[in-house]
């Protein structure tokens, strides 16, 4: 059985779900044939690596895997392993090209020593080489190799655009999804498709109608309704109870970072829970209790303080 | 690709023309051969480099100091003093000129041993420039090493000589675009000529006017803080690209809350942005989930405490060393 994945990745620009500014641009790369050093910068999930294979396909045609070199973060990050991988690649002459492309992948965790290097390495190999450097945060790459790239910034994802993806594997699989399921997806991914995938292959496996349950228990997510109700009586002024939901919760394996991120999301994207100036206060206590957790504190005792603190809010 | 300038000295571009350019030329002319080019990246320190060694028939050697990064430190020293110097005494057959050797960049050697300075202070024949970009060899520790060697100081350059340096590129290619582009490029680029290259070249690759986004995405922060500050960040994008963008827009909101809240909530303010100031400086760590916090807090927050109504904010920039100090 194929992966989704990989049998989802669009093959062609016009496949790719929204960006699309950067697809124009590099649509008009192809169309001149002359393509610059690049980075793509914006979070996972949205296409960066999948549009460099595109442009990799469209630029090389059928000898595109010759001359296309990915090096992913799970590679060694030496700087050996770097030079010499790029070296070899470099050296010899691209085939029926005119240049060859490198994607660093995750380019974000080389070090700045490396990318030091790379500088050189950019220039020595600018007659053969293009560089691709596909990033989740620009800041990370240092000024002289951002100066030398075009930066090509890709978008989160819209709602809209998920759904047309969700759409596009149902259809093609003989899915059924309901909107409530579509919008169950949506959050579980944050707008990462390739987790969207992932996640709707598995169902699939379970069955081939995908509800909104289905996908919370599946996801590996906790229950997000069972959060909710937890918030709530807390924010009614029950702790006692409130507490005894949550310690069933945690008892149950989850860890307490997924909690808190599962607590935030429910705040920021609910209208109904709290009046809005509550709501940013209260973002701020659970931002106090996880950088609290994060400083080596206990991580129990912060979230019940942050528990008493919802419920000391009703009056 | 666009077709570059060529490499001549009088190509050189700064911000007063012959400034640099006379310096250098003149200390040479007096036998000096060591030099520190220091400056922001994109001021042009490799292109004089390599127009010097172009008018003077001169080879260059780049030698760039990160690339011995597998070797032992131990070994580190002796290695880069034995590049440098081998480097600089051989000669191949078939040049017969002087050589020029640039060395990327000094900040490296200075953290394994500045000593190596010292040691090559009596070499002669060769030319050679240290590039320098984050000002280590002004500190106090390393004054004593540098000395010998002539720092000559490169500045990021202003929109003024960026924009003749475009109209010669664009000129140079025959491609025309429109002066509202080639502005907006110039002001993306913040001094950098690289990256007036670079976007010059995307724009040229796209054929048509089209629309010039920010390089630094922070660039669309105005945008941003007027929402923040009208309380409504409805239609922006509240995404940041980094924590620098962060901590950028951070200091806007410091700088410019006072003259559009009221006092109680300028309290309240102050005491989110002190909040997320925390948060930011535990991103530099490595937990980049908290960015969502500050995210929040900035978007949200402080646009729960505006007035409502339209604001108009004149944006002169923020005193930006106050906010920057070190400790």
């Amino acid at each position: 059985m194929a992966l989704w994945i990989e049998k989802y990745r669009p093959a062609s620009f016009d496949e790719i779900i929204g960006q699309r500014d950067s697809v124009e641009k590099l649509k008009a790369m192809v169309k001149s044939g002359d393509i610059q050093h690049m980075i793509l910068s914006g979070p996972p999930g949205v296409g960066k690596t999948t549009s460099s294979v595109v442009l990799a396909k469209a630029v090389f045609g059928n000898v595109w895997t010759q001359n296309f070199m990915e090096l992913n973060a799970s590679d060694d990050r030496k700087l050996s392993v770097i030079q010499g991988k790029v070296k070899e690649f470099a050296r010899s002459r691209p085939i029926d090209a005119p240049f060859k492309i490198i994607l660093f992948d995750e380019a974000d965790s080389l070090t700045q020593e490396a990318q030091q290097a790379l500088r050189r390495m950019m220039e020595e190999y600018s007659s053969t080489c293009r560089f691709v450097f596909s990033v989740n945060y620009q800041s990370n790459i240092i000024e002289p190799l951002q100066s030398r790239c075009a930066i090509l910034r890709f978008q989160p994802l819209s709602k809209n655009d998920v759904y047309e993806f969700i759409d596009r594997v149902s259809k093609n699989e003989g899915l059924t999804v309901e909107k409530e399921g579509k919008e169950a997806l949506e959050y579980v991914s944050k707008g990462d498709l390739r987790a969207l995938t992932n996640i709707m292959q598995s169902l699939s496996n379970i069955s081939k109608n995908i509800t909104s349950t289905a996908v919370y228990a599946n996801a590996g997510i906790l229950d997000s309704g069972k959060i909710k109700q937890g918030l709530k009586l807390a924010l009614s002024g029950d702790y006692p109870k409130s507490r005894e939901i949550f310690e069933g919760i945690l008892d149950s394996g989850v860890n307490m970072k997924e909690v808190l991120s599962e607590i935030f999301d429910i705040l920021s994207s609910s209208e109904d829970l709290v009046e809005k100036k509550a709501k940013n206060y209260i973002i701020e206590k659970l931002a106090e209790t996880d950088y609290r957790i994060i400083e080596g504190a206990t991580p129990y005792i912060q979230f019940q303080s942050f528990l008493a603190f919802l419920s000391s809010l009703k009056g | 690709m666009l077709k570059e300038p060529e490499q001549r000295l009088e190509d050189f571009v700064e911000n007063y023309p012959g400034k640099i350019r006379g310096a250098f030329l003149s200390l040479f002319e007096k036998g000096a051969n060591k030099f520190i080019f220091d400056g922001p990246s994109g001021s042009g320190k490799s292109f004089l480099v390599k127009a010097f060694a172009k008018a003077n028939k001169m080879t260059v050697e780049t030698i760039n100091l990160y690339m011995l990064d597998n070797v032992e430190d131990a070994d580190k020293t002796s290695l880069i003093f034995n590049i440098i110097y081998n480097s600089a005494k051989s000669n191949s057959l078939f040049d017969q000129g002087r050589k020029l050797i640039f060395v990327e960049d000094i900040d490296k050697l200075l953290s394994v041993d500045p000593g190596i300075l010292k040691k090559l202070r009596g070499l002669t024949g060769a030319v050679i420039v240290f590039e320098s970009r984050n000002g280590e060899i002004f500190r106090a520790k390393n004054k004593a090493y540098v000395n010998g060697y002539e720092i000559i100081r490169f500045y990021k350059l202003n929109e003024r000589s960026l924009k003749a340096f475009a109209y010669r590129v664009l000129s140079l290619n025959k491609i025309q675009l429109s002066e509202e582009t080639i502005n907006k490029i110039i002001k993306n680029s913040r001094g950098n000529l690289s990256s007036v290259l670079s976007d010059l070249n995307m724009a040229a690759t796209l054929g048509k006017e089209s629309y010039t986004p920010p390089r630094n995405s922070e660039d669309s922060i105005f945008e941003q803080l007027n929402s923040v500050f009208a309380g409504n960040v409805e239609g922006i994008n509240p995404h940041f690209y980094s924590d620098m963008e962060a901590k950028n827009f951070e200091i806007w909101i410091a700088d410019k809350a006072p003259k559009v809240l009221t006092r109680e909530n300028i309290y309240r303010a102050f005491e989110m942005l002190s909040f997320s100031d925390i948060l930011l400086r535990k991103i530099r760590k490595q937990n980049w989930v908290l960015l969502r916090y500050v995210q929040s807090i900035l978007f949200n927050g402080i646009t729960a405490l505006s007035p409502g109504n339209q604001v108009s904010i004149t944006y002169y920039a923020p005193n930006w060393n106050v906010y920057y100090k070190m400790n």
